[in-house]
């Protein structure tokens, strides 16, 4: 008895120690981050003179700041749009993928290509693409005679046009989705051919389910990366036409680094980490309906 | 046993010791490289600068050349892309760690305000080559916070109309500049040229008689003092969007647009232009723009030339706005001599003819404006001369510490009037509310 505690206690002092390096990445970095930001968005501060206390102000402020609900109904919308489809694209991408075809590594490749180059660069390339006169869609468009619109320089095609963008890098999820696929017991399959289930059935039935957790995975890191989105707003559109696509992680840059007010841009960086928590811990819950678990003992 | 112990407290002390060097990193190693500065020791300045690999080089190569090797200075150099320059410095100064010379712009107020920048007011009067009156007017006047001078100028831009005298010859029509020479330059006949210079096939418009100036703050001001307007009052307490002179401005400008389709409808907002047609495509008869543009349009197909902007009647048409760029020290540096050696050998007339020559820029001495080949330079349009006597008379955008959020005011709202969301009346009112909010709460 004495001896199995002294090693266990052995062993948590090497468990600790193993994840001391990250716990203290996490100390500095995350939590005396997070912790510092809340005490800045409770002040007035503009990096050059010192911080003033001001209690709630500024949480009060955000609340009557039209661009703040402007912000926030946009990148809303980016998010409810953005993540599903990117979900089904990089889910449609990785069935087609999963399929024994000629020169599978070579398209594998061709698909997840994109999430490789990522950021500026990209970003670039696309205000090319959707350039109004000069731009590659419109120019397909008129090939059927279709005039295009403004895209990213039409207040109602802005946000859409960076929706379509955010597909460019649905590769990424691609990739998981395709390892999930292979994970996916044929034996399953093969039971389900032996009663006759359809293609659609067996999809529905057992790659669906099957599925759900990597789904998960995907929509949870997909909803919170979205409402972090920066870049794509800030060299393309800058946030406008009239504030079509203003993000709410390019109006917090607005007003930390070109308007200088970083207890301002604490208390919105606050309310977007208290956002981000309980849509979060919203999707946990509905998970237990919707995602199955194939070792979570449910094996009737 | 006794070997895993030792391992195991060869490790925690490995760990312990890389945290305590990650801590205290810093003051000792610092506090080391300020005391080495005595008497004979080297001193080395740090500097904060923007531009590109040629702006760089120009740089070192001044120091060099004009920095006096007697004094014992070097000069680290810290090349920040334009785009993250103002968030980089803005950052180090907060961790107290600032730059002892620094470029300095469009901020200048907030740093002088906060007192962050050294009053170089004692400096300039003792230095022997420095010579106050041979800077343009605007240039100094750029750089004062309460009576005191905290930054020295390095190159100066106005805002000129830029002309295709190929479309104007084509089309048998007067040019700016012959509007200028006449003192007939105003903006009826601005619009009337813009008009006939504007062409229609179907229903596309296959050429613009100009390109549209977008209402914003600095880069849009030329309009408003062409108009005899202001942004705010002299005192800089209040907006005065709603000031008849200003709001003629906008109701102008805009007309050139939602009216008389003499400009294209830009892309709004961003400041990324994504409109295809451009002066540079030849496509766009007129442009009002920032003198910096000649250097990137010397090498365009066809003949172009510049003229002042227009104005409305009883305005000098020299009186463009002033675009500066300079220099500062920060009023922590340790080293406040050595650190003005070096501005002093960057304000030197040969230093800024130098910069000059490999830059293309315009140095604020008129000295070295006349008698340099700068504005005669080859390449250069045949007007440009017209340019130092507007650097003498230019006027400054009211910079103040709230500029960048009330750029976003004049930008959304101007968009707004350009899209007919709001009248020019309504929206300038608006502009005074928003802009008279963030200047109260200073």
């Amino acid at each position: 008895m004495t001896a199995m505690g002294k090693l266990e206690k052995r062993e948590a002092l090497a468990g600790y120690l193993f994840i001391l390096p990250w716990v203290c990445g996490f100390l500095v970095f995350v939590l005396f981050s997070l912790v510092m930001a809340f005490y800045t968005s409770l002040t007035d501060w503009n990096l050059l003179s010192p911080a003033r206390w001001v209690g709630f102000a500024n949480y009060n402020a955000v609340l009557h700041d039209d661009l703040f609900w402007k912000s926030l109904r946009v990148t809303l919308i980016y998010v409810c749009t953005s993540v599903p489809l990117g979900i089904a694209l990089g889910f449609s991408m990785a069935l087609l993928l999963n399929q024994k075809v000629r020169g599978l590594s070579f398209w594998r490749l061709v698909y997840y290509f994109p999430a490789v180059l990522s950021g500026v660069a990209v970003s670039l390339m696309w205000i090319w693409v959707f350039n109004p006169d000069f731009g590659i869609v419109n120019l397909a468009l008129s090939l059927f005679g279709i005039p295009g619109p403004g895209w990213i320089a039409d207040t109602h095609w802005a946000l859409p046009s960076i929706v379509v963008m955010s597909l460019w890098g649905a590769g990424g999820g691609m990739i998981i989705y395709l390892a999930g696929l292979q994970g996916i017991p044929t034996e399953l399959y093969e039971a389900a051919q032996i009663d006759g289930a359809s293609v659609w059935k067996k999809f529905s039935f057992i790659t669906v389910p099957m599925m759900t957790p990597v789904i998960f995975f995907n929509l949870i890191m997909g909803a919170i990366s979205g409402f972090q989105v920066f870049t794509e707003a800030y060299v393309i559109t800058g946030g406008g036409p009239d504030n079509a696509t203003l993000m709410y992680g390019l109006y917090l840059y607005m007003n930390a680094f070109k308007y200088f007010k970083m207890g301002y841009a604490s208390a919105l960086a606050w309310i977007l980490f208290l956002i981000i928590l309980a849509i979060t811990s919203l999707l946990f819950a509905t998970s237990r309906r919707w995602v199955f678990y194939a070792d979570g003992g449910d094996r009737s | 046993m006794q070997k895993k112990k030792a391992l195991w407290t060869g490790l925690v002390l490995l760990l312990a010791a890389a945290l305590t060097a990650a801590c205290s990193d810093g003051s000792p190693s610092e506090s080391s490289s300020g005391s080495s500065g005595g008497s004979k020791g080297k001193v080395t300045i740090s500097m904060a600068y923007t531009g590109d690999q040629n702006a760089l080089d120009t740089l070192k190569k001044r120091l060099n050349q004009y920095l006096d090797p007697s004094l014992n200075i070097s000069v680290d150099v810290t090349l920040i892309p334009g785009g993250e320059y103002w968030d980089k410095v803005s950052t180090m100064f907060a961790g107290g760690t600032p730059p002892d010379v620094l470029f300095m712009s469009e901020p200048f107020k907030q740093y002088a305000k906060q007192s962050s920048l050294l009053d170089l007011t004692s400096y300039i009067e003792a230095s022997p080559t420095f010579n106050r009156d041979d800077f343009y007017p605007a240039s100094l006047e750029f750089y004062q916070y309460n009576g005191k001078q905290f930054g020295v100028p390095q190159d100066l831009n106005t805002w000129v109309i830029f002309y295709n005298e190929d479309l104007f010859k084509e089309a048998g029509v007067k040019t700016p500049w012959e509007y200028y020479q006449e003192g007939d330059w105003t903006w009826d006949n601005y619009l009337d040229v813009a008009k006939k210079l504007t062409k229609i096939s179907g229903d596309r418009v296959t050429q613009y008689g100009t390109g549209y100036p977008a209402i914003a703050g600095w880069s849009y001001s030329a309009w408003v003092f062409a108009g005899g307007g202001n942004y705010k009052s002299a005192d800089g307490k209040t907006s005065t969007m709603s000031d008849p002179k200003t709001l003629a401005a906008f109701q102008f400008t805009t007309g050139l647009a939602n009216q008389y389709e003499v400009a294209p409808m830009p892309a709004t907002g961003g400041g990324t232009n994504i409109t295809g047609m451009t002066f540079a495509t030849g496509k766009v008869a007129m442009e009002a723009n920032g003198s910096w543009s000649i250097g990137g349009y010397k090498d365009m197909k066809f003949k172009w030339n510049i003229a002042p902007m227009p104005v409305v009647p009883g305005v000098d048409p020299l009186t463009s706005y002033i675009h500066n760029s300079g220099f500062a020290i920060s009023a922590s540096t340790k080293h406040p001599q050595e650190a003005w050696a070096v501005l002093e050998a960057l304000v030197k007339p040969e230093s800024y003819a130098d910069d000059a020559a490999s830059r293309g820029i315009i140095p604020p001495r008129p000295s070295v404006v006349a008698s340099e080949k700068i504005l005669n330079a080859p390449g250069m349009p045949s007007n440009a001369s017209v340019i130092s006597d507007m650097l003498a008379k230019g006027k400054l955008f009211p910079f103040d510490e709230t500029y960048a959020e009330e750029e976003k005011v004049y930008t959304d709202i101007g968009n707004e009037i350009l899209t007919k969301k709001v009248t020019p009346e309504d929206g300038a009112a608006e502009m005074d509310r928003k802009v008279n909010e963030i200047l109260a709460k200073q």
